[in-house]
C-alpha cells in the first residue's frame, strides 16, 4: 500500500532564512551603534575683543602671538612667534619651552588672509598641546601691547 | 438535523520570513549607505575639516540643537543647513540664544582649504551676537606627517 505525504511529490530546495535574519539584524544594530557613538573632535579658541577704550597702562611684553604668514600660492605658509621666524616642526617645542614657567597660559593666533585654514588649524592645535589653555583668535589687523 | 458549516479552526502560524529578510536587507542597505556617506559631523552642509593630531572630544557638538556654522571651500557660509551672509550671521546666531536650552557657544566646520580671510568675518558675526567660545570641529590626523 503507498503512503503518501503530502501528495504533491517532493518539495524543492528552501533557504533556511531564520539565522540569514539574525545577522541582518545585527549588523543593522551594529552600524546604528557605531554611527551614533561616532565622536565629535574639536580644538576650542576664544574670540577677545581688544578694549577700545582703555589702552593698559603698562605694556605686556608676556603676550605671546603666533602668525601664520602667507608666503605664495601653493606653498605652506611661514609662521612666526612674536615676530620671529619658527620652522614648523620646531613650533610645538618651542611654545612648550616658552609656557613651561608661565602661569597664564595664553596665546593669540593671528593669520594672513590667503592662508589656508588646514594651516591655522595646525597652529591652534600644536599650541593647545604645547600646554596652551586659551587660543585667542585675532580677527582684525590689531597689534597687541607687548607684541 | 440541521448541520453548520465550520470553517476548520487551522492555526496560521507560518511566518513568512523569506519577505521579512528581503525588507531586513533593504534596511540594511540604507542604513550603510547612510553609514557611508555621512561625515563625522551632522546637521551641516559638506566641508573637508583640517585634520590635526591633537584634537579633543567635543561631545556638545553632537547635540540636535548645537549651533554650527559651516563655511566651504569657496567661502560660503552656511547656519545649520540654511546660507547666510557674514553680516547676517549675528542676528541669527542672536535669535537661536533667545532659547533658553542653547549653549552659548558656536562649532564652526570650515573646510580645510577655506581661506583665513573668509573665516574672519564669520568669527566677527559670532562675537557680535555675544559668544566667546568657539571651537573648530576637526578630524583625527593619524600621521604625523608635517609641513615643511
Amino acid at each position: 500500500m503507498a503512503f503518501s505525504m503530502a501528495g504533491r511529490g517532493a518539495s524543492g530546495p528552501q533557504i533556511n532564512v531564520t539565522p540569514l535574519i539574525d545577522v541582518l539584524l545585527t549588523l543593522i544594530i551594529m552600524f546604528m551603534l557605531v554611527v551614533s557613538m561616532d565622536p565629535e573632535y574639536g580644538e576650542k579658541a576664544q574670540i577677545p575683543q581688544p578694549n577700545q577704550t582703555e589702552t593698559p597702562a603698562v605694556p605686556q611684553p608676556r603676550t605671546v602671538v603666533i602668525e601664520v604668514v602667507w608666503t605664495a600660492k601653493d606653498q605652506p605658509p611661514t609662521v612666526k612667534i612674536n615676530q620671529e621666524d619658527v620652522p614648523w616642526t620646531d613650533l610645538e617645542s618651542r611654545l612648550t619651552r616658552i609656557y613651561l614657567s608661565r602661569m597664564e597660559k595664553v596665546a593669540f593666533v593671528r593669520g594672513d588672509a590667503d592662508v589656508d585654514f588646514q594651516y591655522v588649524a595646525d597652529v591652534i592645535d600644536l599650541a593647545h598641546h604645547a600646554g596652551v589653555q586659551r587660543v585667542g583668535l585675532m580677527t582684525q589687523n590689531q597689534t597687541l601691547a607687548g607684541e | 438535523m440541521l448541520q453548520t458549516w465550520r470553517k476548520p479552526t487551522r492555526l496560521f502560524g507560518d511566518f513568512n520570513t523569506l519577505q521579512f529578510a528581503s525588507v531586513m536587507s533593504l534596511v540594511l542597505f540604507v542604513v550603510l549607505i547612510e553609514f557611508l556617506t555621512t561625515p563625522t559631523w551632522h546637521h551641516t552642509t559638506a566641508a573637508d575639516v583640517p585634520k590635526v593630531l591633537h584634537p579633543v572630544s567635543m561631545p556638545g557638538a553632537a547635540r540636535e540643537d548645537a549651533m554650527k556654522v559651516t563655511i566651504t571651500r569657496d567661502g560660503k557660509v552656511y547656519f545649520g543647513v540654511e546660507q547666510v551672509r557674514s553680516f547676517d550671521l549675528s542676528q541669527k546666531i542672536s535669535d537661536r540664544l533667545k532659547d533658553p536650552e542653547v549653549e552659548w557657544k558656536v562649532y564652526i566646520v570650515a573646510d580645510m582649504r577655506a581661506r583665513w580671510g573668509s573665516i574672519k568675518p564669520v568669527l566677527d558675526g559670532v562675537h557680535a551676537a555675544g559668544i566667546r567660545r568657539i571651537a573648530f570641529l576637526v578630524d583625527q590626523r593619524r600621521s604625523a606627517a608635517f609641513h615643511m
